[in-house]
C-alpha cells in the first residue's frame, strides 16, 4: 500500500527520541512500501533551501542556546552556578539539560563546556543524518501539485479549520489521482484523523491512518 | 586626469610622506606601507589638532584607504602614488603647497619622526619594518578581537605552513600540544569578540568557533581556509561600523551588500562545512550514554515545542 506522509511524520522522525511518536515515524519511514509526500510538507518542515522551515528553525534556536552557554562560560567567565541561574531565569528551552550538566560538572568548567559541545554536536549531526535519509527519492517521493481543486478546498475547509492541513490533503488527493489505495498517515488527530470519513468520501485518498495506530 | 584638490592638507601630507620615506620611488615602500603609514600619520596629527580627514576603513590587514573618496579629495588616484607594480612614485622634491606654515611645520615634523621610527641609521628601512608598521596600526584597532585574531591566532596558524612558499604542508598533522595551543588562541579570541557592536554575526561566530574546534581534530587542513573566509566576512561587517571620512552612501551600499549577499552566502558555506565536519566528528566518537540521553531529551524538547505550536 502506498503512503502519503503528513508533516508530523517528518517531525517525529527528524527529532527521533524513542517514544511512541518517534518509533512509529521511524517505522513508517523505514518500511519498504512506496512513500510519498509533497513540497508543501517539505517546505513546512525544512524550508525551500533545506535550511529553514519549522524543524530547522527550532534546531537553530537550540544550537544558539548551547553556543550561548559556552560563550557565557568562556567569554563572560560565568561559573556553572551562574549559568544555572541564567538559564532558569531566562527560561531557556534547554534549561533542564543545561541545569543537569551544570549541576553535575559544577567543579569542572572544562568538562562542562566539553559536554555542552558534544551534546549539541550529536543532536545536530543525528538530525542531519536523518534529514539526508529523508532527502533520498528512493525513501520518499516528493510531489508538486499544479491543480488547485477549489471546490474540494471549500469542502474540506468547512470541516478542517487549519488551512495548511487542507493544502496538504489536496496534495495527497492529487497524488492519489494516479496512485490507487493511497493511505494518508498523520499524527494530527484533531484536524485530520477525526475527519477521516469526510476525507475518504471526498478525495482520492483511500484511507487515513493515525500515526500512533499505524 | 587631474581633478581639483579638495583636501590640500592630505595631498601635501601624502607627497611629503613619499618624499621622506622613499624619494627615489620603487618597491621598498609599497601599497601596504603607504596605507599604514598615512594612517599612523593621520592619527598622530589628530593629537596635534591637525585633521587630514583621511578616508579609511578597518579591513583585512588593518586600516585601508577608500580609493574613490581619496581620489576625490586629493585630485589624483591612489594608483598615481602607488602604481600597480607596488612601487611608490618618485618624489624627489618637497611638494609645493598652499597650506599654512604652522600646519606644514607640524606635518613635516611628524612625518620625519614617523618615518625615522622604521628606518635604520643608514637611511634604509629596518628589516621586516612592514610587520612593525602593522603592529603599530593594530595597536590603534578599535577591537581587541582584531589583534587577538589577525595578529596572534592567524600568524600562529600560518607558522604551520612551509616557510618558503607559505603553503599548507601535504603531511600536516597537528600534535596534541598544537591542538591545545590553537584552542587557547580560539578561547582568547572568543573572550574579546565585540558581541555588542557585532550582534548580528555573533551567533554565526560561535558556530564558526565550534566548527573550527572540530576541524583541528578531524580535518586539520580545513582550518586555514575556514579561518580565512571567516575573517573576510568579519571585515566586511567591520568596515561598515569602523571607518572615518567615508560618504554615508558608500557605507549604506556596503551594509546592503553584507545583509543581502555576503552574510547569507557565508552562513550557507559554513553550514555545508559544519555538516560535513560533524559526520567526521561523529565517526570518531565512542558510545556515550550520558550524551545519548541528553540528545534524546533535546529531540523531545524540539518536537514537543513544534507540537505545542501546532495546537
Amino acid at each position: 500500500m502506498p503512503y502519503f506522509l503528513d508533516s508530523n511524520v517528518f517531525i517525529g522522525y527528524y527529532f527521533f527520541c524513542g517514544d511512541m511518536w518517534g518509533n512509529q515515524a521511524k517505522k513508517l519511514v523505514e518500511i519498504p512500501e512506496q512513500k510519498h509526500s509533497s513540497d508543501h510538507v517539505w517546505h513546512e518542515c525544512f524550508g525551500v533551501d533545506g535550511c529553514h522551515g519549522r524543524c530547522k528553525t527550532i534546531l537553530q534556536e537550540i544550537k544558539d542556546e548551547f553556543f550561548s552557554a559556552i560563550s557565557l562560560l568562556t567569554k563572560d567567565r560565568y561559573s556553572p552556578v551562574d549559568l544555572f541561574s541564567v538559564v532558569t531565569e531566562e527560561k531557556w528551552r534547554t534549561m533542564d539539560i543545561i541545569q543537569e550538566l551544570a549541576a553535575r560538572y559544577e567543579h569542572d568548567i572544562k568538562q562542562l563546556e566539553r559536554k555542552i559541545r558534544f551534546a549539541e554536536r550529536k543532536y545536530e549531526s543525528d538530525c542531519d543524518d536523518r534529514l539526508s535519509l529523508l532527502k533520498k527519492p528512493a525513501i520518499i517521493q516528493l510531489h508538486e501539485r499544479d491543480v488547485e481543486y477549489p471546490e474540494l478546498f471549500r469542502t474540506l475547509k468547512s470541516v478542517i479549520e487549519d488551512e495548511s492541513d487542507v493544502v496538504i490533503l489536496l496534495d495527497a488527493h492529487h497524488v492519489g489521482g494516479t496512485l490507487a489505495g493511497l493511505d494518508f498517515v498523520s499524527g494530527d488527530h484533531y484536524h485530520v484523523y477525526r475527519n477521516r470519513q469526510t476525507i475518504i468520501d471526498h478525495t482520492n485518498i483511500a484511507n487515513v491512518s493515525f500515526l500512533d495506530y499505524f | 586626469m587631474t581633478l581639483l584638490v579638495k583636501n590640500p592638507l592630505l595631498k601635501y601630507s601624502i607627497e611629503r610622506l613619499l618624499h621622506e620615506a622613499n624619494p627615489e620611488g620603487g618597491t621598498f615602500f609599497g601599497g601596504t606601507a603607504f596605507n599604514k603609514m598615512i594612517f599612523l600619520l593621520y592619527k598622530r596629527l589628530q593629537e596635534n589638532d591637525v585633521d587630514l580627514k583621511l578616508p579609511y576603513y578597518w579591513y583585512l590587514q588593518g586600516s585601508l584607504i577608500e580609493e574613490n573618496q581619496f581620489e576625490s579629495d586629493v585630485g589624483k588616484s591612489r594608483l598615481y602614488y602607488i602604481t600597480s607594480d607596488h612601487s611608490s612614485r618618485r618624489m624627489m622634491s618637497v611638494p609645493i603647497t598652499s597650506i599654512s606654515a604652522d600646519e606644514k611645520q607640524i606635518i613635516d615634523q611628524n612625518i620625519q619622526t614617523l618615518v625615522q621610527h622604521y628606518k635604520q641609521t643608514n637611511g634604509y628601512f629596518k628589516k621586516g619594518y612592514l610587520d612593525f608598521l602593522l603592529d603599530d596600526v593594530y595597536e590603534k584597532a578599535p577591537y581587541d578581537f582584531q589583534r587577538a585574531f589577525n595578529r596572534k591566532f592567524v600568524p600562529f596558524l600560518n607558522s604551520f605552513k612551509t616557510p618558503a612558499r607559505r603553503e599548507i604542508p601535504v603531511s600536516l598533522s597537528f600534535t596534541c600540544e598544537n591542538i591545545e595551543a590553537i584552542e587557547t588562541f580560539l578561547d582568547n579570541s572568543l573572550r574579546v569578540f565585540p558581541n555588542e557592536d557585532m550582534e548580528r554575526i555573533f551567533e554565526t561566530y560561535l558556530e564558526w568557533d565550534d566548527t573550527a574546534r572540530i576541524a583541528i581534530e578531524y580535518d586539520q587542513k580545513r582550518i586555514f581556509s575556514m579561518t580565512d573566509s571567516f575573517w573576510k566576512m568579519f571585515c566586511k561587517n567591520l568596515r561598515i561600523i569602523k571607518n572615518e571620512n567615508i560618504p554615508d552612501a558608500l557605507i549604506h551600499e556596503w551594509d546592503s551588500l553584507f545583509t543581502s549577499t555576503v552574510f547569507p552566502e557565508y552562513q550557507g558555506t559554513l553550514h555545508k562545512l559544519r555538516t560535513s565536519l560533524l559526520k567526521k566528528w561523529k565517526k570518531g566518537q565512542e558510545d556515550d550514554k550520558e550524551i545519548d540521553n541528553l540528545v534524546k531529551k533535546l529531540n523531545f524538547i524540539s518536537r514537543n515545542h513544534l507540537s505545542k505550536s501546532e495546537n
